[in-house]
């Protein structure tokens, strides 16, 4: 495979709008009738033992790939990583994984060992650089799910993130941070700005797709926050609602326990402690950039 | 080579000189761990790297704020403690100097590789002068000692935690026990100056405190745990008495009072030692001392030690005032020519301040003097001086090293070692001014290492001590000091660790510096094997004699 390294750096963010899905479906009916929705407080005593799974990736350089047909080709060569802290009156890291990968939808890619470490190819389904980001966060968010259906038993699982890609994790809470997408149809959103911290609101369905999950909203503490901040949402990969809300009351409690703070975490308190600190952590072992174009481009010389 | 105890870290600079080890899991280092490594050259060559543990630290790897330490003992965030070691090398071998590589092992050294770490290998005659944090024995090399290639000991430390002295006996019990000096133990001897308190009149006495793993420590040294054998004091008589009584509290039997008789006096000219303040040399009656000095040397001898000065006969110091006074004022030959009357009553005002402070000390009123002269027959020697003013300590440290030093010479042999003990070496030989005892301090140091006179020598602070004596000192040792004087330029050859280290040391702790060794030795010396005072001597309540209330006030 003839390859070249593109000689400015590859910084383009993922694309906007990740959680947005055609033709999905809200009933807001599922545990309170949305005539009766109101904050709920939460009185469930925080989890003794919770995982935390995050992932982070980075594109070390953008290649061109020269196609069969003597063509370039445009790939990300883009080291990620997942891992999980299990918190358990101590927080550690139990697991990180670190994967480098080559995401282009050149039929004819094969592999690149550098001194630093091997690309792996995978194809994406279309050639903008839109799609190809989507290939990374999927493989990651596949690396995500694999270190979380580990620790299948541990009684809470927050993995960061909407679940789309981790379905297979029973029991996993998916834990979104930012709300760019409004889910709860117009005359329920006021509710959003009533939430006290450590109150969520009922459960609600989203459906479509193919694919049923519960979901609701709650707030975590912020000192003199605006009325929108420390919402976050949930959500879990089931449809039964007795089990959701024994679910949705353990994560709400646990959670507003590792809420960071402001001057702390540039996101708090969403970005939760132990999320801030796996993604430390996580970024480091993924190496230093530098290091891995300059092994890039030994290889493409090579 | 032993197991790992962690790897070289790549994130601080490895340097031939100094470099960061990170502690594996479950394995510690600690201050003054001896470490080794090899690094393998390029060409098969193997450098083996040995190093002394300077400074270690812990810290959490996964925190950004110092208040993160409750998110992660509270089990909010991630975070790991890590441990390093600072590692200051002190040998490479063979002598190609390339820093040790990050990643590489390193192993605490043990046996012949701590010898090695230490030079302990090199040295064909080693003196055991403590024991590392782990009970294992430090030595110093004896050429650096004995004068073969340096002599002189300098201890530096604040009086009564820095156990100065105590070391310095130590030192002396080693040199003579340990068989390090081989066939030339029996004719070396030590003269110390007991310049504080009674504590060195016991050195012959078993300490009855000692217990039994303070021996343990001696036998790990390979030393004898006992008192010193060959002993003897010397203490100045008490003032007053016409019978020469040492004055001595604590200890009755075994004490020798000493004097000068006038006519060593008046015969060797110890005239000026009676004027060795600082500010005697500066003024003009410096010339009348000489003048007169010359002038005693005529004095006649008429037995038991009391003289005839141009027909009067003089048996006491207070005579020897006073025919000095009428001398100096009605005889132009004894003052010197062209004095004026105001230099010559500065000189008598001096003389007549001295004379009650030495007038016990420089007699010709008792018969057989010879007894009361201070001699080095015993193998330890100790003159008491702690009871004497000022004025007199001075005059009997000077006589007695210009005496001994002056014999060295006559004799011209350095086989048989002569090691002085004398602590307030500041005020001795004091960095300012000079006096015929600095002087006589100054020769022992400059060149009583041909001679085989050796100075262990001792101060609070070294700032305060004549350069050349601490400069030609090649074994330096520190207690604990004062922060403001450790920070002073003469403990430069105290990493700042060590610096720092020697505010905190605790009694029986030394820093160590010898040449060989770029970093000093952090040592532990064991419990006095012989007794410090008069309640470990096991002595009797009726073997002291009541001291006299009234001593010093007169």
């Amino acid at each position: 495979m003839r390859f070249s390294v593109q000689g400015w750096a590859a910084d383009y963010g993922p694309p906007a709008g990740l959680e947005l899905e055609e033709g999905a479906t809200i009933d807001p009916n599922v545990e309170v009738d949305e005539r009766q929705w109101s904050p709920l407080p939460v009185s469930a005593q925080p989890a003794e033992e919770a995982l935390f799974v995050d992932g982070v990736r980075r594109v070390d350089a953008n290649l061109w790939i020269e196609s069969d047909e003597g063509i370039p080709v445009l790939a990300l060569a883009a080291s990620y990583a997942a891992g999980a802290v299990l918190s358990n009156h101590k927080a550690i890291v139990v697991r990180e994984e670190v994967r480098r990968g080559i995401f282009t939808s050149a039929r004819n890619s094969e592999p690149v060992e550098t001194t630093h470490g091997g690309y792996q190819v995978h194809l994406t389904e279309g050639e903008s650089p839109e799609k190809l980001w989507l290939g990374l966060q999927s493989q990651m968010s596949v690396l995500e799910g694999v270190v979380a259906s580990t620790y299948a038993d541990v009684p809470l699982i927050v993995v960061d993130g909407p679940l789309s890609h981790k379905k297979h994790v029973p029991a996993a809470v998916g834990y979104i941070k930012t709300q760019h997408v409004h889910y709860l149809p117009e005359h329920l959103r006021p509710i959003l700005t009533r939430l006290a911290a450590g109150e969520r609101t009922p459960l609600f369905l989203i459906g479509g797709g193919g694919w049923n999950r519960l979901s609701w909203y709650a707030k975590l503490p912020l000192k003199g926050s605006s009325i929108i901040d420390g919402l976050i949402r949930a959500e879990i990969g089931s449809t039964d609602v007795a089990a959701a809300r024994q679910v949705a009351d353990l994560t709400t409690a646990t959670i507003v326990r590792f809420a960071s703070e402001g001057h702390k975490e540039s996101r708090a308190p969403q970005n939760l402690y132990p999320i801030g600190g796996l993604e430390r952590r996580l970024r480091h072992m993924l190496g230093d950039r530098e290091m891995m174009v300059r092994g890039l481009r030994l290889a493409a010389g090579n | 080579m032993p197991a790992a105890v962690g790897r070289v870290i790549g994130t601080e600079d490895a340097t031939p000189l100094e470099f960061w080890v990170g502690v594996g899991p479950d394995r510690f280092l600690q201050l003054d761990d001896v470490v080794a490594l090899s690094r393998v050259l390029p060409g098969g060559q193997i450098v083996h790297i040995y190093g002394i543990v300077s400074q270690v630290r812990a810290r959490y790897e996964g925190a950004t704020f110092d208040s993160d330490v409750f998110l992660i003992e509270n089990g909010l965030l991630p975070a790991e403690v890590f441990e390093t070691a600072q590692v200051t090398a002190t040998r490479f071998e063979p002598e190609v100097f390339v820093p040790p590589r990050p990643g590489q092992e390193v192993a605490v050294a043990a046996g012949a590789d701590r010898d090695r770490a230490l030079f302990f290998d090199r040295m064909t005659e080693r003196l055991p002068v403590g024991l590392s944090r782990n009970g294992e024995p430090l030595f110093v090399n004896l050429e650096f000692l004995d004068g073969r290639r340096g002599a002189h000991v300098n201890i530096s430390g604040i009086s009564g935690v820095a156990t100065k002295t105590t070391y310095a006996t130590f030192l002396l019990h080693s040199l003579f026990t340990s068989g390090v000096l081989g066939n030339r133990t029996v004719n070396t001897k030590a003269l110390i100056f007991n310049v504080k308190g009674e504590d060195l009149l016991f050195l012959d006495k078993p300490n009855i405190v000692l217990e039994d793993e303070d021996s343990l420590l001696y036998g790990k040294l390979g030393l004898p745990a006992e008192a010193f054998r060959s002993f003897q004091i010397f203490a100045p008589p008490r003032r007053g008495a016409g019978v020469v009584v040492p004055d001595v509290s604590s200890r009755t039997n075994g004490v020798t009072p000493f004097f000068w008789t006038i006519e060593e006096f008046c015969h060797e000219d110890l005239l000026p030692f009676l004027f060795a303040e600082s500010e005697d040399e500066r003024a003009h009656y410096t010339m009348v001392i000489y003048n007169v000095t010359t002038q005693l040397r005529q004095a006649i001898p008429i037995g038991e030690g009391a003289v005839r000065i141009e027909g009067e006969e003089v048996r006491t110091f207070r005579q020897l005032v006073d025919v000095i006074n009428d001398r100096v004022q009605n005889d132009q030959t004894w003052a010197g020519p062209a004095i004026g009357l105001g230099t010559i009553n500065a000189f008598i005002r001096r003389l007549a301040a001295a004379q009650r402070h030495v007038e016990q000390l420089i007699r010709g009123d008792q018969s057989a003097p010879d007894r009361n002269r201070i001699s080095l027959d015993h193998q330890v020697t100790v003159v008491d001086i702690h009871n004497l003013h000022d004025r007199a300590k001075r005059f009997v440290v000077g006589v007695t090293i210009r005496k001994a030093f002056e014999e060295k010479e006559r004799a011209g042999q350095s086989n048989e070692m002569l090691f002085l003990v004398l602590d307030e070496l500041n005020k001795y030989a004091p960095r300012e001014g000079s006096s015929p005892i600095k002087e006589i301090l100054l020769d022992v140091a400059e060149r009583g290492r041909s001679l085989g006179v050796i100075l262990i020598g001792a101060q609070q602070t070294a700032s305060e001590v004549e350069r050349r004596i601490i400069a030609n000192s090649a074994i330096r040792v520190v207690g604990r000091l004062d922060p403001a004087e450790a920070a002073r330029e003469e403990y430069g050859f105290l990493p700042s660790v060590h610096r720092q280290r020697a505010t905190i040391i605790k009694p029986g702790t030394m820093l160590l510096s010898q040449p060989e060794l770029p970093i000093p030795l952090v040592l532990e010396f064991p419990f006095p094997a012989w007794a410090t005072r008069a309640s470990e001597a096991g002595l009797a309540a009726e073997d002291l004699v009541l001291a006299d209330p009234f001593a010093g006030l007169d």
